[in-house]
C-alpha cells in the first residue's frame, strides 16, 4: 500500500512537472498570494510598406515588362524602376510566446514574376536591397530557358521563406522581407486588356510555438 | 487478493500515464495558429493634368479662348490689353504616375497674321490676307522656332522630331510639374491708314507619358538617349 502511495505521488509529481513546463510557454502572472496562469495567443502583426495590414492590402503600381528585353537583358536599365516592391514586416505580437513563423505565398501565377528578398531579423541589416536587377542576374545566370530561369527564382524564393521559418521569435521580434513583382507581358492571356488585369495573392503565416513544427 | 491489488495498481498507473500524455498533446496542439493576408495588385496608371491660365486665371473647355473642336487655345499675339494676350499665358503640366515613367511633350503653335484693308476710296473691297508666320530659332528661353517662352526650370531634351523629353525619371507616387509655357513675345504687327494687322496663335500641345522601360520603343529612341 505504501508502495502504491509512493508510485501515485511520483506520477502526480511527474504530471505536475509536465503541465508546469508546458504552461511555462505562457505568460506567468503572479498575484498576491495566488498563482495564476494567463494564456496568450500566438499571433502575428503584419505591415506592408510601413502600413499595418489586418486582412488585406491593395497596391496599384504593377508594371508589365518584356521578359527577355527587360527582365533578362535589362536593355533600358529600368528593371529596378519598374518593380513593384513591398517591404513586409512580420512581427510576433508583444504578448505572444516564443514562436516560429512559416510563411507561404502563392506567387506562381501566369503573368506574374515574383522575387523574394530576405532583409533580416530586427533590423540586423542596415539597408534594403533596391538593386533587383543585379540579384536577378545572379540568380538566373547559367540558366538558358525561361522555364529554368523562373525555376531558379522559385528556388531562391523558397530559400527566403525557409530562412524565416528557422528563426525563433521572441515577443516583439520581427523579420523583414521584400516581395518584388513585375507583370510579364508575354504571359498575359489577353494582351489587349492586360492593363485592366489584376492579381490576387495570399500570404499565409502559420505560427507554431518555438518547440514545435508546423503540421499540415 | 494480492493479484487484485497489483492489477488495480497497473490500472491506476495506465490511467495516470494516459492523462499525462493526453494533457501534453492537448497543450501542444493548442500552440499553432494560422493567419492569411490577401494582396491585390493592380496595374499602375498615370494621371496628367494641364493648368492653362491667362494672367493667373485658369481656363477650361468652356472658355471662349478654347476651341473644343480643334482642341486649340486661341492666343492673342499682338494686343497686350487683351485677356488672352500671349504675355499672360501660362501652361503647367502635372504628372502623377503610379509607376515610374518617362514623359515627353510637343508644342504645336500656328501663328496666323491677318491683314485687313481699309475700305478704299473707290469703294472696292480687298479681302483680308491671312498668312502663316514662321519664326527663326530664338534663345534657349523660348520654344524652338517660336516666340512662346518656356517656364521655370524647363530643361527638356529634344529629339530630332521636335519632342521634348523630361530628362529625369518621373517617380511613382510623386507629382512632377513641367512648366511648359510662361508668356511669350508679341508679334510686331503693322497698322496704318491702308490696313491693320492682327496676329493670333492657335496653340495645341501633346503630353505623352509612358512607363519608364518603354521610352525607347515608343519614342523610337536609342536606349542611351538620356545618358547623352
Amino acid at each position: 500500500m505504501r508502495r502504491l502511495a509512493i508510485v501515485i505521488t511520483l506520477l502526480a509529481l511527474c504530471f505536475t512537472v509536465i503541465v508546469t513546463s508546458t504552461y511555462a510557454w505562457l505568460t506567468y502572472v503572479q498575484k498576491k498570494g495566488f498563482v495564476g496562469l494567463e494564456t496568450h495567443e500566438l499571433s502575428v502583426v503584419l505591415e506592408v510598406n510601413d502600413q499595418a495590414v489586418l486582412n488585406s492590402f491593395s497596391l496599384d503600381d504593377l508594371a508589365f515588362i518584356d521578359y527577355e528585353k527587360d527582365f533578362v537583358l535589362n536593355e533600358t536599365g529600368t528593371l529596378n524602376d519598374m518593380a513593384s516592391a513591398w517591404l513586409i514586416k512580420l512581427s510576433s505580437a508583444n504578448s505572444s510566446p516564443l514562436a516560429k513563423h512559416k510563411v507561404d505565398l502563392d506567387y506562381l501565377q501566369d503573368g506574374l514574376i515574383c522575387l523574394l528578398i530576405y532583409q533580416g531579423m530586427n533590423d540586423e541589416l542596415s539597408y534594403y536591397t533596391s538593386d533587383y536587377a543585379s540579384l536577378v542576374e545572379l540568380i538566373i545566370s547559367g540558366y538558358d530557358t525561361k522555364e529554368e530561369q523562373l525555376q531558379a527564382i522559385a528556388v531562391h524564393n523558397q530559400i527566403v521563406l525557409d530562412e524565416i521559418y528557422k528563426h525563433v521569435f521572441n515577443p516583439g521580434d520581427f523579420v523583414e522581407f521584400q516581395i518584388v513583382v513585375w507583370g510579364d507581358y508575354d504571359e498575359v492571356e489577353l494582351p489587349n486588356t492586360y492593363l485592366d488585369s489584376n492579381f490576387d495573392l495570399t500570404l499565409a503565416v502559420e505560427t507554431v510555438n518555438s518547440k514545435g513544427e508546423v503540421t499540415p | 487478493m494480492k493479484s487484485f491489488l497489483f492489477s488495480k495498481r497497473i490500472l491506476i498507473i495506465i490511467v495516470l500515464v494516459l492523462t499525462v500524455i493526453s494533457t501534453s498533446l492537448f497543450a501542444y496542439a493548442y500552440f499553432q495558429n494560422e493567419k492569411e493576408f490577401g494582396f491585390s495588385i493592380l496595374t499602375g496608371e498615370f494621371e496628367v493634368t494641364a493648368y492653362i491660365s491667362f494672367d493667373e486665371i485658369n481656363i477650361d473647355i468652356n472658355s471662349p479662348y478654347y476651341d473644343v473642336e480643334s482642341q486649340t487655345i486661341l492666343v492673342n499675339a499682338y494686343d497686350s490689353d487683351s485677356e488672352n494676350f500671349i504675355g499672360k499665358l501660362k501652361i503647367d503640366i502635372e504628372i502623377d504616375p503610379n509607376i515610374n515613367a518617362r514623359a515627353r511633350v510637343k508644342v504645336f503653335d500656328e501663328w496666323e497674321l491677318t491683314r485687313t484693308y481699309s475700305e478704299q476710296a473707290q469703294g472696292s473691297v480687298i479681302e483680308p490676307i491671312i498668312q502663316t508666320i514662321y519664326h527663326t530659332e530664338q534663345s534657349s528661353l523660348y520654344h524652338p522656332f517660336s516666340l512662346l517662352k518656356t517656364g521655370l526650370n524647363y530643361n527638356l531634351v529634344y529629339d530630332e522630331n521636335g519632342y521634348a523629353y523630361y530628362p529625369n525619371l518621373i517617380s511613382k507616387g510623386e507629382t512632377t510639374t513641367i512648366h511648359l509655357i510662361d508668356g511669350g513675345d508679341a508679334y510686331p504687327i503693322r497698322e496704318n491708314e491702308i490696313y491693320m494687322e492682327t496676329c493670333y496663335v492657335n496653340l495645341k500641345f501633346v503630353v505623352e507619358v509612358v512607363q519608364a522601360n518603354r521610352f525607347a520603343e515608343v519614342g523610337s529612341l536609342d536606349t542611351s538617349f538620356f545618358d547623352e
